[in-house]
């Protein structure tokens, strides 16, 4: 029988999935780390981990003020660590997608080893400082001033204690560039780890 | 852009790096064709032929070390996902073949010809109890032998044929049916 007299044969053998499918099966593999994000996907994405940080940057603002370090308390692998990464006059990052690239791809290091809990980039714009007066809440537009600079973006990171954190930390391309950072641990659960 | 790397290329480059790309450009080239097999074999079922695609994609990638390219890389594909429409078919209760007598019952068994809607002639495979309709589309849609289908489904060769014969002639009284309607 040829195609003619085969009704079967003008069936299409080829029908279009829908594009919901693709992102689903995307995401199922990212999962199960059969594939890897691409750069750009990778950069989104640690773009898009930018939290509710923004309360213990509140804390971390406070940075500049000289404390007595508390002595290092036991803490287990899931001890966690906030990195503030502060630019001043002498940081030197060069073109900023170059740098998102950059520092998404040590976040993406981080977060194959189990080891990154959040992230930020933190916008130059929209910055404010909020204090209540005894008649009012205080809005100015602004940031903390510190004599580290200002933060510009976050980490939140794993490490079984402050030593493994401070290596983290260490490997972070923020500092290649002239930026400094500021590492907090976080007090977790019962844990306030305040003297 | 569209990827030109071959499929050896891709999956050369998901083996030695789990590189997104080439899975999306494999999942590009390939899912219209896995998907029209998988709509085909749920009979119309959208979420379903998903499904089935969503699992043999999984599957495929995870066991992608050990294809080794005795077929095409489709040919293979196509063979997860008609296995995981199987199985989704089962897990459903949807597995049931045509009654005995039905099966028996069938001597119209050549092949379809003659010129029909294309939308009536879609419309009567989905109407297709599962087990008919598995085989009629492996065998006169896809193009497999008797021999492929019994391993892919697990049933033997006589099974495969005594379906076939069932499903021609259950889509010829739909089709006859039809030509009625639109008389």
């Amino acid at each position: 029988m040829n195609d003619a007299d085969d009704p079967l044969a003008g069936l299409p053998r080829e029908t279009a999935p829908p594009a919901s499918l693709k992102a689903r099966v995307r995401s199922t593999l990212r999962q199960r780390e059969l594939i890897v994000p691409s750069p750009r996907a990778r950069l989104g994405r640690s773009v898009r981990l930018a939290a509710a940080a923004c309360v213990l940057l509140a804390a971390g603002g406070l940075i500049g003020r000289k404390t007595a370090r508390p002595a290092a308390p036991v803490r287990d692998a899931q001890s966690q660590y906030l990195l503030l990464l502060y630019e001043d006059s002498s940081f030197a990052g060069g073109e900023h997608a170059e740098r998102v690239a950059e520092y998404s791809a040590w976040a993406d290091s981080l977060a194959r080893q189990g080891r990154l809990v959040s992230a930020g980039d933190l916008r130059d714009t929209g910055s404010v400082v909020l204090a209540r007066t005894e008649s009012a809440l205080e809005v100015n537009a602004g940031d903390v001033v510190s004599d580290a600079g200002r933060v510009a973006g976050f980490f939140i990171v794993r490490g079984a204690d402050e030593t493994e954190a401070i290596d983290i930390a260490g490997t972070i391309p923020h500092l290649r560039h002239g930026g400094r950072v500021a590492l907090r641990p976080i007090a977790l659960g019962g844990d306030q780890g305040r003297e | 852009m569209t990827d030109s790397r071959d499929d050896r290329a891709l999956v050369g480059a998901l083996l030695a790096r789990k590189e997104e790309r080439a899975f999306e450009a494999l999942y590009d080239r390939h899912t219209p064709v896995l998907y029209a097999l998988a709509l085909r074999l749920s009979g119309g079922d959208e979420p379903e032929a998903c499904e089935a695609v969503h699992d043999a994609w999984v599957r495929a990638v995870d066991n992608l070390a050990r294809f080794e390219w005795r077929a095409s890389l489709r040919t293979w594909l196509c063979s997860i996902v008609i296995n995981c429409a199987r199985e989704i078919a089962h897990r459903q209760g949807r597995d049931a073949g045509p009654p005995l007598e039905e099966m028996t019952l069938a001597s119209d068994d050549a092949r379809l010809e003659g010129i029909y809607d294309r939308v009536d002639l879609e419309r009567a495979i989905a109407g297709l109890p599962p087990g008919y309709r598995r085989v009629f589309v492996l065998h006169d849609v896809e193009g497999y032998k008797h021999e492929e289908i019994a391993t892919l489904l697990g049933i033997s060769c006589g099974t495969s044929k005594s379906q076939l014969s069932g499903a021609r002639a259950a889509l010829r009284r739909a089709l006859r049916q039809t030509e009625g309607v639109h008389e």
